[in-house]
């Protein structure tokens, strides 16, 4: 991991929820979180269609239909027991029938060359026949992938759900050309007949997720110094 | 490291295997089958039991007489599901204190949270008992002078359970009353009472398995086993030294009692924090037989390389990591009736002397 | 025209189409990557011409009791179609955080505690395939208010990693003790059945 430049993570549930309710001095009542922190935290909007509001390195986004919080600052693991917290403990009734824990990473490379030698090899432009030759052949910039997604479609240890990876040159990281940003999304679903508990299950995922998003990171980061 | 010589058919052996941390001993008894007495994971993370049965070529579906799982404590019965269901003619020996209503209890009350990769501490006895209800294997529930197997043609030999007592059973149910609070992984009890050693009767021979028994009070521990349990039995020919050669699992009457003179012994080590066996129960032993031997070393192996800034931060921060791992070794000890202990050594197994050699 | 819930249903529509992948990787170091300057600019249009439609309509009184900032708005600017102000919705946010590069992460298990440091086995989550190690580690690099948490089967991580703040780069070593652990309970019956079904001895 010592390539990776910046990083982070975000929980998403999908069912109902009430985004009136959220707020931070609601999180410290429920101890979610300490009364100071409650106290220096960032509003944006509470209201009964959407909130928004930042506690410490916590952003949370509720809607009708979605809980989130990000974070860029470790631990990472955390997040898990705030949702447990929440959802587990306070409101442990909350419709919930869909998560993702998604990581987020830009790691270093050496040179544009190598960054390209990443995307050719990804996403070869031979397939592309003469186009593919002339995305390949410019004088003033290079051409070729943008963005690519990997799917896993039964990772098999959940009931119905998908890992996605997907790699673009990074955006973030100067000089330009010189990084790539990688997200996995790891997906879980409750399925047709399956009910799930989804603050357990985050508790329980947490780490193995991580541990598999941040390997399919070095594996990328490996590769493409390699080249 | 594994030999691939079977003992012919009048041998008695026995083998002490072990990493550093974890135990696992086979005994092989004259023209009779395979015993087997705890289980821990060898390198390849098979049960290491099972790894020196395939070697030699045991026939392990119908050759395994018995299999005693003396106590729940990882380092003793890593794999042990795996070695059961590899072992399905084995009568399935475990610790009386599983079916008292105490323990259930106890696990109802506490819970077992599952700790991420560290399981639930429950995990294996789980896996256990599974494979027993799936197998209907025959078991045995040991307390103190309960018969785990006997030989069908006369009783030739006896493999019996000489601990725990009950005296044992309230020092845990004492010990297990104190332990960490609901919603943590579920630890061992600080103690090894539940612990059971055994003894082989043999026409020609006693061998005395120590497992992790300790010292306790008056009727539980060694004192009860040398007082109440042992009797008129005779004198041991091989003791597997109780918990690691520790001080707290030595006690005098058991040398001076129940062992004859230079009895072979064996022992494995502990690897972790406060290592054992200590200098001064190498010593200890030594002084009392020359034939005593380790099945490994307690020195760790060594630690993966990491990245220097990592390096520093931990020296920084006084954080001391050692590996889990030693080096595996075996003693293996054969004999024929009437003859002397032939001892060889595998892989980092050696003389007791040389256990804390660097 | 708009109601204002159906302007902050619009909102958040517009707020979760624009979550996408590419907000974590648009070119903008200062910001949190969910935000994007676009996404701002159209949700701001969108309640400019709410803010425009409603004013045309909305009761002047009430209106008066309703200040230009930003607030949490009652259930009762539905039916009012009060007018809310939301200026600083979407923008881009700068976050105090930390950004930390990961540079190594155990997960641990406490196993004992002694009077200076506490022990614990540690699995390794950055280096694959490892065997787990055993560490003693000095309670004065525990946060005093994790202290209670600090007991023997208490799963906790320790991070080493870069962080950031104000600027400024450093390394450090995080310990962060777990709140909770998965229930187990269904494990916990199991056992006691199957030891239950199992509690006569076989000859």
């Amino acid at each position: 991991m010592e390539h990776v430049e910046l990083q982070g993570l975000s929980i998403v549930l999908v069912g109902a929820f009430n985004p009136a309710i959220f707020n931070p001095n609601w999180l410290a009542a429920q101890s979610v979180i300490k009364a100071d922190e409650a106290a220096d935290a960032t509003v944006e909007v509470v209201h009964r269609e959407i909130a928004q509001f930042t506690v410490g390195d916590l952003i949370f986004e509720i809607t009708q239909d979605k809980f989130s919080l990000h974070t860029a600052a470790e631990p990472f693991v955390k997040g898990a027991d705030v949702v447990m917290e929440i959802f587990g403990v306070a409101l442990p009734h909350t419709p919930i029938n869909a998560m993702g824990i998604n990581y987020m990473a830009h790691f270093r490379v050496q040179s544009r060359k190598q960054q390209t030698a990443l995307g050719r090899a990804l996403a070869p432009v031979e397939p592309w026949g003469e186009w593919g030759a002339k995305v390949a052949q410019t004088e003033t910039s290079t051409g070729g992938m943008t963005s690519l997604t990997m799917m896993q479609v039964e990772p098999g240890d959940r009931v119905a759900g998908n890992i996605a990876v997907t790699v673009q040159p990074s955006h973030r990281l100067q000089p330009p050309g010189t990084g790539v940003y990688v997200q996995i999304n790891d997906h879980y679903e409750a399925g047709p007949d399956a009910s799930v508990n989804f603050p357990e299950l985050c508790v329980a995922k947490i780490t193995p997720s991580l541990e598999r998003s941040r390997q399919i990171v070095d594996s990328l980061s490996t590769y493409a110094r390699s080249l | 490291m594994m030999p691939t010589d079977p003992p012919s058919g009048d041998v008695l052996e026995i083998c002490i295997l072990s990493r550093g941390y974890g135990e696992s001993i086979i005994i092989k008894l004259p023209e009779r089958g395979w015993f087997i007495i705890d289980s821990h994971l060898d390198d390849s993370g098979s049960p290491a039991a099972l790894s020196y049965l395939n070697s030699v070529g045991c026939n392990t579906e119908e050759d395994v007489q018995a299999i005693l799982l003396t106590h729940w404590h990882d380092d003793h019965v890593a794999g042990a599901a795996k070695l059961i269901a590899a072992c399905p003619n084995a009568v399935i020996a475990l610790s009386g204190f599983l079916q008292r209503d105490e323990f259930a209890q106890f696990l109802e009350s506490r819970g077992a949270p599952e700790a991420g990769s560290f399981g639930t501490g429950i995990d294996e006895l789980e896996a256990v008992l599974e494979v027993i209800a799936k197998t209907k294997q025959p078991r045995k529930w040991c307390w103190a002078e309960k018969n785990i197997a006997v030989g069908r043609d006369g009783g030739t030999f006896r493999f019996e359970a000489l601990s725990p007592s009950e005296r044992d059973f309230e020092e845990f149910i004492t010990a297990i009353a104190q332990m960490a609070v609901k919603g943590t992984r579920l630890s061992p009890p600080p103690r090894n009472d539940s612990s059971v050693a055994s003894v082989f009767e043999l026409p020609s021979e006693l061998l005395l398995f120590g497992a992790d028994l300790e010292n306790g009070p008056k009727g539980s521990g060694w004192i009860a086993v040398h007082n109440a349990v042992w009797q008129a039995r005779g004198k041991a020919t091989f003791f597997k030294v109780a918990h690691h050669g520790s001080k707290g699992a030595d006690y005098e009457p058991v040398w001076v009692e129940m062992l004859i003179e230079s009895v072979m012994c064996a022992l494995t080590p502990w690897n972790r924090g406060r290592k054992l066996p200590k200098q001064r129960d190498v010593d200890r032993i030594l002084g009392r037989t020359k034939m005593a031997y380790a099945a490994a070393k307690p020195k760790a192996a060594k630690k993966p390389k990491r990245l220097n800034a990592v390096e520093r931060s931990l020296r920084e921060a006084n954080i001391k990591l050692t590996s889990e791992d030693s080096a595996q070794g075996l003693v293996r000890m054969r004999k024929v009736a009437g003859g002397d202990w032939k001892v060889e050594l595998f892989g980092a197994a050696c003389h007791l002397s040389d256990v804390l050699a660097a | 025209m708009l109601s204002t819930a159906s302007t902050y249903r619009e909102l958040a529509n517009a707020r979760i189409q624009g979550s996408s992948i590419s907000n974590w990787n648009r070119a903008r170091p200062d910001v949190f990557p969910s935000d994007s300057e676009v996404l701002g600019t159209i949700v701001n249009n969108a309640a400019s011409r709410l803010a425009s439609s409603e004013r045309q309509s909305s009761n002047p009184a009430k209106n008066a009791d309703t200040p230009s900032q930003v607030r949490s708005p009652s259930d009762n600017d539905v039916e009012t179609k009060k007018v809310v102000e939301i200026p600083n919705l979407f923008r881009a946010r700068k976050i105090s955080g930390q950004w930390v590069n990961t540079l190594q992460e155990w997960e641990g298990l406490v196993v004992s505690l002694s009077s200076e440091y506490f022990t614990a086995r540690l699995r390794d989550l950055t280096l694959l395939n490892q065997s787990d190690e055993f560490a003693e580690i000095p309670y004065a690099e525990i946060d005093p208010s994790d202290r209670e948490r600090l007991v023997e089967g208490a799963i906790f991580h320790m991070i080493i990693g870069y962080a950031r703040r104000s600027g400024s780069q450093r390394r450090e070593t995080f310990f962060y003790f777990r709140r909770y652990l998965p229930g187990g309970t269904r494990r916990v019956q199991k056992v006691i059945s199957l030891l239950r079904e199992l509690q006569d001895d076989a000859d």
